[in-house]
């Protein structure tokens, strides 16, 4: 027995080396009093990014605004546009004016953005929600009718003119689209129904990837027809409501401060990270890998090409930056398997340092993000094509939208449970070790302890910024909207949460690349292996990458010492 | 909504606006508009109650008694004009809106904001520093416009201190205040392929029924204040903001007040104007759609007044079975039906 546990402490000496290529971080070796100035300059530039967020407005602004009805004498001719003062107005809610009127001649016009405002171009993008308000008419059924529509939009474009005025509509896009409006009658009490709204569902009408011009137009028509069938189900509509979504743009400032920032800094510390690796005579590891691509993935996201919108027509940031935030998230996830795997404090096989070993649990990410991109090519790629298009509103489409992304959410479930389950083993293994390391020689002791130290510091990082990512965007999700008349108290708790989350992953991701380099200073092992195992391991560390079967062989025995 | 016939409370508004600011003629129809509004919801809410909201009750006279009824009616007119004030914003007609407070643009509309230094900000804005308040962050929601307007030209204005005044303004101030709290929260998401990581959320305005509902809950709860008392507070009060003198114990926060108990509405009143319930029709009707005060309103408006209530077999022709065709044509079948009309005599 004593035996062999001189034999299996030897053996994990030299398994040590093999298994982390990278012997030690600079977390490892750095002092507490480093450590803990290095932990609060992190922690500084984390506060940093929720004040900024105190100065931006909330993300996103509205402007709800209700269209004109105009009377379009002729129908067929399809090339002119409609704006707000057009010749022949009508009020839908007093039927002698539609007499004479068929559905067809039915313009409703929204002028965006209201209120003799433009559009600047820092406000990036724009979604359109239409608000059909439905009224009860006397003689008819109470019905909770979900209606048909069929919408004929169109949306036309202009811009200033320098001495003032605007350049004339030209056309943008169109579509005759098709959507699905849940309509309910909850108030059945009232004396008197006659005119009473129906409450009805929201209804997505289109989404602008880029806020080019500065004036849009819709012109919206709701045909009538019945043989094809279109508009038959459609009860009395007295007033159109657009609400207009659009980024507001004191936040894409704030935003891509941010950014800006940001993209530098983790450039200078890829660069920093990789010349180290560099600096050492071996081929990086794994992890070394998995972290600069973590990095890069982050430098991607955080690169301002946001900058170019306000230059060039840009419709496809939308889904661009939807790829970016996936492939960022994406190898954020991979990365965290990846650590866990490789500190597993167990040797399985003799294979080493290969993305390959951990392709089952990789798969489910991979699956997870493919879905998610073919949804997101259908809804927003499609939108490049057409904005008034949706996956949702066809049967099929929905469907489709449904599988995709119930499958993500498969894979994330299946992700974390595997990443849980690893996570589980990982801290089975350190207790296991920690009984031991009383009686293991001080350089064993050592590579224990670091790598104990390095996952469970990760472990406690992640677990930190995930919770408060988590528990931020919850809270974010009760406070939303609150009503506030004197809004003297500009604060938008909203932005600080954008702001500050986005900023603590890029510190956590900064942290990693910084911590997680290889160290230059000597471990000290070398000189207090005991003597037996010194020669041994000078012989092996020597020439590592040639004794694969002696490391297999060496490894098998390790687990069988493991089980004694 | 309009019926032929009918006659508005034109004066109304007229009375109502004796502050000397000029308005924008859009946001005096929009008050004009939101009168109506009120109007005939508190026709319609008050069918089948003794008072129900005669015409002269909106239009504003001296010899008006500070009943509970006259709190209804401030209040609801208040309450419409916020909705038709904001309901005129979103389409366009009143360019102040939105993202500017300043709706009289003359320098006293400054005198009647409370002082604040966002709004004093605000009120000094031009165009230029309109566009960039608009492109740095929104607009605010349309109904801020609405509420300030009721805020500014109804709560505080400049009218002497007295009883009746305190009174109206409270009202006032609580007719908006239920619009506020009645506002529907509605959200989009628009994250990261369409998800909720990043929503945003406005506040609707509610159908007014709604609203009409709730002040009708209020008005059964209307609270009786005494005379003396107000005016020893607004004595206290002239020495402090008039902020201050709304958060008074004496006006409880959310409940109409009223300071003359109302007449029974059983009999004429020449006084008032009122002719009282007789003529008046009332219902039987059974169904579990009734309301409570049309279950009670034959008891209620003839037999506790001292009249019996008389049953006429009437033939009415009614639209029914209607088809709607949008936009603008309906089929119906005309019906006939019995139906038994029952009113006072």
């Amino acid at each position: 027995m004593q035996q062999s546990f001189v034999y299996f402490s030897i053996l994990l000496c030299i398994f040590e080396i093999f298994k982390f290529k990278m012997p030690g971080t600079i977390l490892e070796n750095l002092s507490g009093r480093k450590l803990s100035v290095l932990v609060t300059v992190l922690l500084l530039s984390q506060l940093a990014c929720f004040l900024v967020g105190l100065i931006s407005p909330s993300p996103a602004g509205i402007q709800t605004i209700l269209a004109t009805v105009c009377v379009d004498p002729e129908p067929e001719v399809r090339d002119k546009w409609f704006s707000r003062n057009c010749p022949k107005k009508v009020d839908l809610r007093y039927d002698n004016a539609l007499e004479g009127i068929s559905p067809n001649n039915l313009v409703f016009v929204v002028e965006m953005p209201n209120f003799q405002q433009d559009f600047s171009r820092w406000q990036q993008n724009l979604a359109g929600v239409l608000q059909i308000e439905l009224v009860y008419r006397s003689g008819q059924k109470l019905l909770n009718p979900m209606i048909e529509l069929t919408l004929d939009a169109r949306l036309a474009y202009s811009n200033k003119v320098k001495n003032g005025g605007k350049t004339p509509w030209t056309h943008y896009t169109n579509a005759i689209t098709e959507r699905y409006m849940d309509c309910i009658f909850n108030d059945t009490a009232i004396e008197n129904k006659e005119g009473y709204p129906y409450d009805c569902s929201m209804v997505p009408l289109f989404e602008l990837g880029s806020l080019y011009h500065d004036y849009y137009l819709l012109n919206l028509r709701l045909p009538y027809d019945s043989q094809k069938e279109l508009n038959t189900h459609l009860l009395k509509v007295e007033e159109i409501f657009l609400h207009m979504i659009h980024m507001n743009g004191g936040f894409t400032k704030v935003w891509i401060s941010l950014k800006s920032i940001f993209f530098p800094i983790i450039v200078t510390i890829m660069i920093w990270f990789w010349n180290r690796v560099h600096l050492l005579s071996r081929t990086p590891a794994l992890l070394e890998y998995m972290l600069i691509v973590l990095g890069g993935t982050l430098a991607f996201l955080d690169l301002p090409i946001e900058y170019l919108t306000l230059h060039f027509d840009m419709p496809y940031m939308l889904l661009l930056s939807d790829i970016r935030q996936g492939i960022f998230y994406a190898t954020l996830l991979s990365f965290w398997l990846v650590f866990t795997g490789e500190h597993m404090l167990i040797q399985e096989t003799g294979e080493r340092n290969s993305l390959r070993k951990y392709w089952k649990h990789l798969s489910s990410i991979a699956v997870g993000c493919v879905s998610l991109l073919i949804f997101d090519l259908c809804e927003r790629g499609m939108h490049l094509v057409n904005p008034f298009s949706s996956i949702w509103v066809t049967p099929l489409g929905t469907n489709l939208a449904l599988t995709f992304v119930i499958c993500a959410g498969l894979c994330a479930g299946i992700y974390f449970l595997f990443l849980c389950y690893m996570i589980w083993r990982v801290f089975k293994n350190i207790s296991i070790k920690r009984s031991v390391l009383p009686s293991m020689t001080q350089a064993r002791r050592l590579h224990y302890e670091g790598t104990m130290y390095r996952f469970t510091f990760l472990m406690g990082a992640t677990v930190v910024c995930a919770g408060i990512t988590i528990v931020s965007f919850i809270l974010n999700q009760y406070t939303q909207g609150e009503h506030n008349l004197d809004d003297s108290m500009d604060i938008e708790l909203t932005s600080i949460i954008h702001t500050g989350v986005y900023g603590m992953w890029n510190v956590y991701i900064c942290a990693l690349l910084m911590l997680y380099a290889p160290s230059h200073k000597q471990w000290p092992s070398e000189p207090t292996c005991s003597e037996g195992e010194e020669v041994e391991f000078s012989r092996l560390s020597s020439e590592p990458s040639t004794t694969p079967n002696e490391i297999s062989s060496l490894t098998s025995f390790v687990a069988k010492a493991n089980i004694e | 909504m309009k019926a032929a016939g009918e006659v508005y409370p034109g004066q109304f508004t007229k009375n109502l606006l004796q502050v000397d600011i000029e308005l924008d003629p859009n946001v005096i129809d929009s008050i004009k508009t939101g009168t109506i509004l009120a109007f005939e919801h508190c026709r319609n809410v008050f069918r089948w109650e003794r008072w129900n909201c005669p015409t002269e009750d909106f239009e504003r006279h001296k010899q008006q008694r500070a009943n509970k009824e006259l709190a209804f009616t401030q209040a609801i007119t208040a309450a419409g004009i916020v909705h038709a004030v904001t309901k005129n914003c979103s389409r366009g007609e009143i360019s102040d809106c939105g993202c500017n407070s300043n709706f009289g643009g003359t320098t006293n509309s400054q005198k009647v904001d409370p002082p604040s230094s966002s709004k004093q900000i605000e009120l000094n804005t031009n165009v230029k520093d309109k566009t960039v308040k608009w492109s740095w962050g929104g607009c605010s929601d349309d109904s801020t416009y609405g509420l300030r307007l009721v805020r500014d030209l109804l709560e505080n204005s400049k009218e002497n201190a007295t009883v009746l005044s305190y009174i109206e303004k409270h009202n006032y101030r609580l007719g908006k205040q239920i619009v506020q709290q009645a506002m529907i929260k509605k959200c989009r998401c628009h994250g990261v392929s369409g998800s909720c990581s990043l929503q945003t959320c406005w506040m609707q305005l509610p159908p007014f029924h709604i609203i009409s509902k709730k002040l009708k809950e209020k008005y059964r709860k209307a609270r009786r204040l005494i005379s003396e008392n107000i005016e020893a507070t607004i004595a206290l009060g002239n020495s402090v903001k008039r902020e201050d003198r709304t958060s008074n114990f004496l006006a409880p926060e959310d409940s109409l007040v009223f300071l003359e108990q109302s007449l029974d509405y059983c009999l004429p009143d020449q006084t008032q104007n009122w002719p009282g319930t007789k003529g008046r029709f009332c219902s039987r009707t059974k169904s579990n759609r009734t309301t409570a005060s049309e279950k009670r309103s034959c008891r209620n408006l003839c037999r506790q007044c001292g009249y019996k209530v008389r049953r006429e077999k009437m033939v009415v022709r009614k639209r029914c079975n209607c088809v709607f065709q949008w936009c603008c044509s309906v089929k119906c079948e005309m019906c006939s039906e019995i139906v038994e009309e029952l009113y006072c005599d």
